[in-house]
């Protein structure tokens, strides 16, 4: 015992050091498994609230109000727009309910703090739970792409955007519809990859790249960037086109967050036919 | 003893401040060079600092840091290897007749040469112990590799620069 207690002297800096180190790594592999910030991050009170505070000094300088009122407007204008809209019914005698029901739903949002030059990027928004945004809700400004809310607290949100190395998300094509798998490298932050894409397609230079339909989080058609390069490689099947990226996340200020507000409908249902249909298909 | 407390509390704030608020903001060559100045607070811990007390402060402060940048526990894993190997790195650079008690690591107290081997030892095993647990993929290891040595390149002028900034004054008075 009394030899233990020595023992445990004597190597305590490197026993506090293996502890913690260990702690660390629980951190890191959460992480990295789950994509999911465990603890506090910039979304929470204090943090963000700091980020805030340096933002409205910036803000000030860049006359704020005039953007605010025109991202709110923005906003309006998205929201009564009839592309978010599908028809529900071609009944005109429905009491309550338009012909349409509403799909996607806008938020402005303040951006208060953004990384560009690391490999797991994030946006902080002004704006939480308390206001309606919800985990997984999508993210766009100006009509181009910018990722999808990973984290919400009460009054911030932390969103995952196109420069983070763990986004993926499925896109086509503008001119022939053609579907790959966008991600990013970590090489710049104005330019990203689109991978997946078989080698008899021939793609153009300049061509647009957008969402598909096929996603929950976002509308069909919102625009991620244009062709910038094809890279094909003789002992690869696939090419790999490289974009510029709508989106400048140098200077964005405001965007607009999209929440499905079916999302939870077509989910439930495609799990149930999972669970119904799913060992059959196996 | 007090003194030295408040001094050093007053300067870990200021320092992990300016890492969150200013320097995390900065892009210099599109991401490739990124220093990390705020690992100044551990560096300038005194030189008799016990490790049972420089480790937890080091896990602190790389949590706050990994806080505001939205990366659990990098940071505070690359703190630690910092606060464990400082005193290997100060016996290793001890003069013959060993450190004067309330000596500072700074500058002015040890000599350029002494501060800049200490800051630049320290500094590469933090930048690469982060900068390979953030890309945690051996077949990136050069690119990896040519980040750390030009970040803490960037990191040590910042360290050497802030020296001078804010310890100049206080010798002249």
């Amino acid at each position: 015992m009394r030899g233990l207690i020595q023992l445990i002297y004597r190597y305590h800096a490197f026993l506090i050091f293996l502890i913690l180190q260990i702690i660390c790594f629980i951190f890191i592999f959460n992480f990295n498994r789950y994509h999911k910030v465990m603890f506090i991050n910039s979304s929470s009170e204090i943090l963000g609230g700091l980020y805030e505070q340096r933002s409205s000094l910036a803000e000030y300088i860049r006359l704020g109000d005039v953007n605010d009122s025109l991202a709110e407007a923005n906003a309006l204008m998205k929201n009564r727009d009839l592309k978010n809209f599908r028809q529900m019914g071609d009944d005109l005698l429905l009491f309550e309910d338009s012909l349409y029901k509403q799909v996607f739903e806008y938020n402005t949002a303040r951006v208060i703090n953004v990384s560009i030059n690391r490999n797991t990027n994030f946006i902080t928004l002004d704006k939480g739970s308390a206001l309606g945004v919800i985990k997984d809700a999508g993210v766009i400004s100006g009509g181009n792409l910018v990722g999808i809310v990973k984290e919400v607290s009460d009054h911030f949100a932390v969103v995952m955007p196109l420069i983070n190395t763990n986004f993926r998300s499925t896109v086509k094509l503008g001119r022939s519809g053609d579907m790959g798998q966008y991600t990013w490298d970590a090489e710049n932050a104005n330019q990203g990859l689109v991978n997946e894409i078989p080698k008899h397609i021939k793609v153009a230079f300049n061509d647009s790249v957008f969402t598909t339909g096929f996603s929950y989080y976002f509308p069909e058609n919102i625009l991620i960037g244009t062709v910038a390069e094809v890279n094909s490689s003789p002992e690869d099947e696939f090419q790999s086109i490289r974009l510029n990226l709508a989106t400048n996340f140098r200077t964005l200020s405001h965007v607009d967050i999209v929440i499905n507000l079916l999302k939870e409908e077509q989910v439930a249902l495609e799990n149930q036919v999972d669970q119904d249909h799913g060992q059959d298909a196996n | 003893m007090g003194r030295t407390l408040i001094s050093n509390i007053i300067r870990i704030i200021f320092v992990i401040f300016l890492q969150a608020l200013v320097i995390n903001r900065l892009d210099l060559m599109g991401g490739l060079i990124f220093p990390f100045i705020y690992i100044h607070a551990i560096l300038m811990l005194p030189l008799e600092t016990p490790r049972w007390l420089s480790l937890p402060i080091g896990f602190v402060i790389g949590m706050i840091m990994d806080g505001f940048m939205n990366t659990p526990g990098f940071h505070a894993s690359a703190c630690l290897w910092l606060a464990f190997l400082m005193p290997v790195i100060k016996g290793f650079l001890s003069p013959r007749d060993g450190y004067d008690f309330g000596q500072q690591p700074t500058v002015q107290s040890m000599g350029l040469r002494w501060y800049l081997v200490y800051a630049a030892i320290l500094t590469f095993i933090h930048h690469l112990w982060l900068f390979n647990i953030e890309f945690f993929r051996f077949s990136e290891i050069l690119s990896t590799l040519a980040r750390v040595t030009v970040s803490s390149l960037a990191t040590v002028l910042l360290l050497v620069l802030f020296q001078f900034l804010t310890y100049a004054q206080r010798t002249r008075q």
